[in-house]
């Protein structure tokens, strides 16, 4: 008795540090910490030191603030972070769906925020309908990069052209002319060093349109205007900078190519300019140390030159997502964290560090002014070029504009990257890939607007009344059940419905039950956060309309990959049992080699084959003994619009060995009699493998196609790890239907739209897998013996 | 004919070769400045992962539950489908075989909203419970194999007046135990495997499993090949060491039951 009595003390003792422990926790998602953040580590400690009873935990895994859908999902699920790293201009985004709680109690109470040390641009950012979301931390403006030192070299034929070698361009047609005339071509007329190219470092297509004086919304927000003739002249320019460079598509290879630190293109002089954050002077003082370069304004439009500075600036903050457990620690450490105090304590560890290392320190832009201040004071790099670079960064800060403001922020950003690749590589003008991008955005936009204006739908009448229906179904089924059945057989009818239990309620539950509830939904609007809105057959419209480009652009892909890859896969897999079959003893040593890589989890193939096919030979095992062998320029595969789905199948066709298994089998099955009676009559083994195996595998072939089919039309996991969970890949070659829905259900909970795409599939998977059945009856042999 | 058959080995060997290149090179690499990269590939992990003990930790609670849910659910459905007379059973059955063309992706939000009333998200159990209401692959399969076993010895038990409990438990069970641990095998390998669950609810590192770490890995180590493929190797290992103990048994089930499924696809939908 004793001894229970003090196991049970134990256990509550436990328990209940367990819970104290728990609420005194500060769990913050972003910030990647290894063993190279001592800066931060540094801050945390002081910050755990002043306030004893709260414990910081960062989860540096996954889940940062460049994961919406993780966050996302964690918020709808209950289990929010106390405090996210935010990207800033995505902050309206989340307010606007409920996602995140509003400060502005929390600031009232406390005098630390001073409000007048932010930079506009960083703080309007934080603002949805006057209320605001999240403190600015860090920020982080675009200049153009010029290769002084290339610059000097190229000096005569810079002057040939008309051009000053001293300078870096001012105006949109001294950049392209710079750009010509400091391209360099191998004699096949490749271009091998781009003058300048938009996808090198970073500047998109929100760059060009604001020098050209777009504003991407209509004043009052509520109409997207992103094919505003000024966007579409900046678009034009980009399109005139890629010709000038060789081309879209050289210029993709290009970039796929170029290294990162050492090999970054700009510290080698692979490209004479770029137009790059200020975060790169921060790479070359510590890569390229003696590299002679200059930092200037973006170039302007031509007829814009000698107006001010035209840059734009993003950045992150700190936001308490709702239903935070700790908002009160949360706040603490966001007040501390972005004070002055706080990052001297963690610069001066990260410089002391990064000195012992050998290597310079570089603090990075402030979205605060007295921060910035602090760091040209006492953090800046002490090699004139990079401080002349780092002090002009912080000059053009107060010059900087945000991103457009808006709930569909993310969106428009996703489409701005879309309508340049459309344009780019040709496949439409720049002004209709800039009205497809339109209307995405402005149908996200509306239903903004529709939301706020349907009465809400209220969830618990269908609810109960799905429950009674259920059950009435089983009453009168179980009713019916005593006629039907005599006694004899009664108790194993019994029996029979206990045993299949676990499967019914399983279907019942989390397959029929599911499929009818998103087929309801899918006729409204619910985030799983504010309430859901009756929103009729827009979610279809949408799909089958504005969205069905993209909708069929992810069919077309997994129609490419399952008709090229389930014949191959089917080829290379029955080619081989053929082999295995009559190897005798050779069967049980091979056999391992072909069906073991099936069994891989998918993900840990889609990581080796993203190396195994990397674009650079001196890195990837593929375009290394391509590059070594044949002496040709290997494909980028997964960086290319044409090669990517090619590398998808290839990778397919390692892990289709699990068929062997099955085609040995059924090779096993056929009778030896009938072969040799074939051999005997003369028959060549080419004949027999047509005329008698074939025939007799005909069912396996037709139930490989179907699951074959079924399983491409779902592609998911791996076309997620070759595209970084971006899902889309180059030129949206990788997207598939899977992924669609995905997207719209975990990364913008659009509960009603994921609803519509998954009917959808559904539907098309059945119409698919029906017309293969009607096939099937011209070349499947009829089964003798069932 | 010797000629032959070694001219057929020679190219077998070479094609088993090229198979396990793959495996090979990502060795080789995780080698390329010795096995300093094995650990150094741990160091980076979060801290309260233990150098990547709790993901594996994860993934194997996850695919024991599954294998014993799968095991338990599916032969008990399998069993009735095949053998007992209950009404609705010819239709239920074809529901389950219809069930099998349903894209998992559809039914996946109304899961999470599920899941999340339950209060299951950010724990292990969504990614195992499912495994204990019999998925319809393995009922099907499972189907095909009691269906081949002889009758007699059930009639027998029935006439000595056993239970179908004991019928089951005690006739059918023993007779069929490749075949369940063809079930077991490959339940086992697609829970170790699974990405899109954890993917989805899971959040915190301590309760990770392996391929979603390998993912996480992947992203934030995308410049290190020899950390990462050090990494892969040590994820990937496990799985190669039970596919090779168990290959067999994998074999011997296919040969057994899903070669008869897949011939009566055509009859049974």
């Amino acid at each position: 008795m004793g001894k229970g009595r003090l196991l049970f003390a134990i256990a509550c003792w436990t328990f209940l540090c367990f819970i104290a422990r728990a609420a005194e926790k500060i769990i913050v998602w972003g910030p990647s910490l290894g063993p190279d953040s001592v800066g931060m580590r540094a801050v945390a400690g002081e910050f755990e030191r002043r306030n004893p009873n709260y414990r910081l935990e960062f989860l540096s895994l996954g889940a940062g603030g460049s994961n919406p859908q993780k966050l996302m999902t964690a918020i709808v699920g209950g289990t929010p972070p106390d405090v996210i790293d935010q990207e800033r201009f995505t902050l309206n985004d989340w307010a606007a769906r409920g996602a995140f709680r509003p400060l502005d109690d929390l600031i009232a109470h406390d005098s630390l925020q001073s409000r007048g040390q932010f930079y506009d641009a960083a703080w309007q950012e934080t603002v949805w309908k006057s209320r605001v979301y999240g403190i600015p931390t860090s920020m982080d403006d675009r200049a153009l990069f010029w290769n002084r030192a290339l610059f000097r070299r190229e000096s005569r034929t810079l002057r040939a052209a008309g051009l000053d070698p001293t300078r870096a361009p001012r105006t949109w047609s001294e950049l392209l002319a710079y750009s010509k005339a400091l391209t360099v071509r191998d004699s096949s007329g490749r271009v091998t060093r781009p003058g300048f190219l938009p996808n090198v470092g970073n500047s998109w297509l929100y760059l060009y349109a604001l020098e050209n004086g777009a504003t991407f919304l209509s004043p009052d927000g509520s109409r997207c205007e992103l094919a505003s003739s000024e966007t579409v002249g900046a678009l034009d320019f980009l399109q005139k900078l890629y010709v000038a460079s060789g081309g879209y598509e050289n210029a993709l290879g290009l970039a796929a190519s170029f290294g990162k630190d050492e090999a970054d293109p700009f510290a080698r002089g692979e490209v004479a300019m770029k137009i790059d954050g200020d975060w790169a002077v921060g790479g070359l003082a510590r890569y390229a140390p003696d590299l002679d370069y200059g930092v200037a304004p973006p170039p302007l439009p031509d007829d814009r030159s000698g107006s001010s500075i035209v840059t734009w600036s993003g950045g992150w903050s700190l936001a308490i997502p709702r239903g935070a457990r700790n908002v009160e620690g949360a706040w603490r450490w966001i007040t501390f964290s972005t004070s002055p105090e706080a990052k001297r304590i963690e610069w001066a560890a990260q410089a002391e560090y990064e000195r012992s290392r050998g290597r310079p320190f570089f603090p990075g832009l402030s979205a605060r002014k007295d921060v910035d201040a602090l760091a040209l004071a006492e953090f800046a790099p002490t090699s004139p070029v990079a401080r002349e670079a780092f002090a002009r960064f912080i000059g053009y800060e107060r010059y900087s504009q945000p991103r457009p403001i808006t709930p569909a922020a993310q969106t428009l950003w996703d489409e701005q990257i879309r309508a340049v690749d459309r344009a780019a590589s040709g496949a439409s003008t720049p002004r209709r890939a800039l009205e497809l991008a339109q209307a995405a955005v402005q149908r996200e936009l509306d239903a903004f607007a529709r939301a706020s204006k349907e009465p809400p739908l209220d969830l618990r009448a269908p609810t109960i009344l799905g429950i009674l229906g259920a059950a009435l179904g089983v009453v009168l089924f179980a009713a019916q059940f005593p006629r039907r059945y005599a006694r004899v057989r009664a108790a194993e009818a019994r029996w029979g419905l206990v045993f299949i239990l676990p499967w019914l309620i399983g279907f019942l539950g989390l397959t029929l039950g599911p499929m009818v509830v998103s087929l309801y939904l899918s006729f409204a609007d619910w985030n799983a956060l504010t309430a859901p809105h009756w929103a009729g057959g827009s979610n279809y419209a949408q799909l089958w309309g504005e969205s069905r480009p993209i909708f069929l652009k992810s069919l077309e892909n997994v129609a490419y990959v399952g008709s090229l890859g389930v014949p191959l896969g089917l080829f290379t897999s029955l080619s081989i049992a053929l082999l295995l079959h009559g190897s005798g003893k050779g069967q049980k040593w091979f056999r391992p080699a072909f069906v073991l890589p099936s069994f891989l989890p998918s993900v840990a193939v889609a990581a080796l084959w993203l190396w195994i096919l990397a674009p650079d030979p001196a890195r990837g095992l593929v375009n290394g003994w391509l590059a070594g062998t044949f002496h040709v320029s290997p494909p980028a595969w997964f960086a290319s619009r044409v090669w990517s789905r090619p590398a998808i199948v290839s990778m397919g066709l390692w892990g289709s060995g699990g068929g062997i298994l099955l085609w040995l089998a059924g090779l096993r099955r056929i009778s030896p009699n009938l072969d040799e009676a074939a051999a005997i009559d003369g028959a060549s083994p080419w004949q027999r493998l047509w005329s008698i195996t074939l025939p007799q595998l005909s069912p396996l072939v037709f139930y490989s196609v179907v699951v074959g089919f079924i399983g491409a039309l779902q592609q998911f996991d791996q076309n997620y790890v070759v595209t970084g969970g971006a899902g889309s890949g180059p030129g949206d070659t990788l997207l598939t239907p899977t992924y669609y829905l995905f997207n719209a259900g975990f990364g913008y909970f659009r509960i009603g739209y994921a609803g519509a795409i998954g009917w959808s599939l559904f539907l098309i998977l059945l119409l698919v897998t029906a017309a293969q059945f009607a096939i099937s009856k011209l070349w499947v042999r009829a089964e003798v013996d069932g | 004919m010797k000629g032959r058959r070694i001219f057929r080995l020679v190219v077998l060997g070479g094609l088993a070769l090229l198979s396990l290149v793959p495996l090979l090179w990502m060795l080789k690499t995780s080698l390329r400045g010795g096995f300093g990269n094995y650990s150094a590939a741990l160091d980076f992990l979060p801290e309260e992962t233990l150098r990547g003990w709790v993901f594996f930790q994860n993934s194997i609670v996850v695919a024991a539950l599954a294998v014993l849910g799968a095991v338990l659910s599916s032969s008990l459905v399998a069993y009735a489908f095949a053998r007992l007379q209950f009404p609705g059973r010819e239709w239920l059955f074809r529901l389950l075989i219809s069930s099998m063309l349903l894209p998992s992706a559809a039914t996946l939000m109304p899961q999470f909203l599920l899941y999340r009333s339950l209060g299951w998200i950010d724990s292990l159990t969504p990614l195992w419970a499912p495994a204990f209401f019999a998925g319809a692959t393995n009922v099907f399969f499972l189907r095909q194999v009691f269906l081949s076993l002889p009758r007699e010895l059930d009639d027998a038990a029935k006439i000595d007046g056993c239970s179908v409990p004991t019928t089951f438990w005690r006739i059918a069970i023993p007779q069929c135990r490749a075949a369940l641990g063809a079930v077991a095998v490959w339940t086992a390998v697609a829970a170790w495997n699974q990405f899109t669950g954890p993917l989805l609810f899971l959040n915190s590192p301590s309760k990770m499993t392996l391929p979603y770490a390998i993912q996480l890995y992947q992203g934030a180590r995308a410049d290190e090949p020899e950390l990462l493929m050090a990494f892969l190797t040590m994820a990937v290992f496990p799985i190669v060491l039970v596919f090779l103990l168990f290959q067999k048994a994998l074999f011997e089930g296919v040969r057994f039951g899903a070669l008869r499924d897949a011939e009566n696809t055509n009859s049974n939908v």
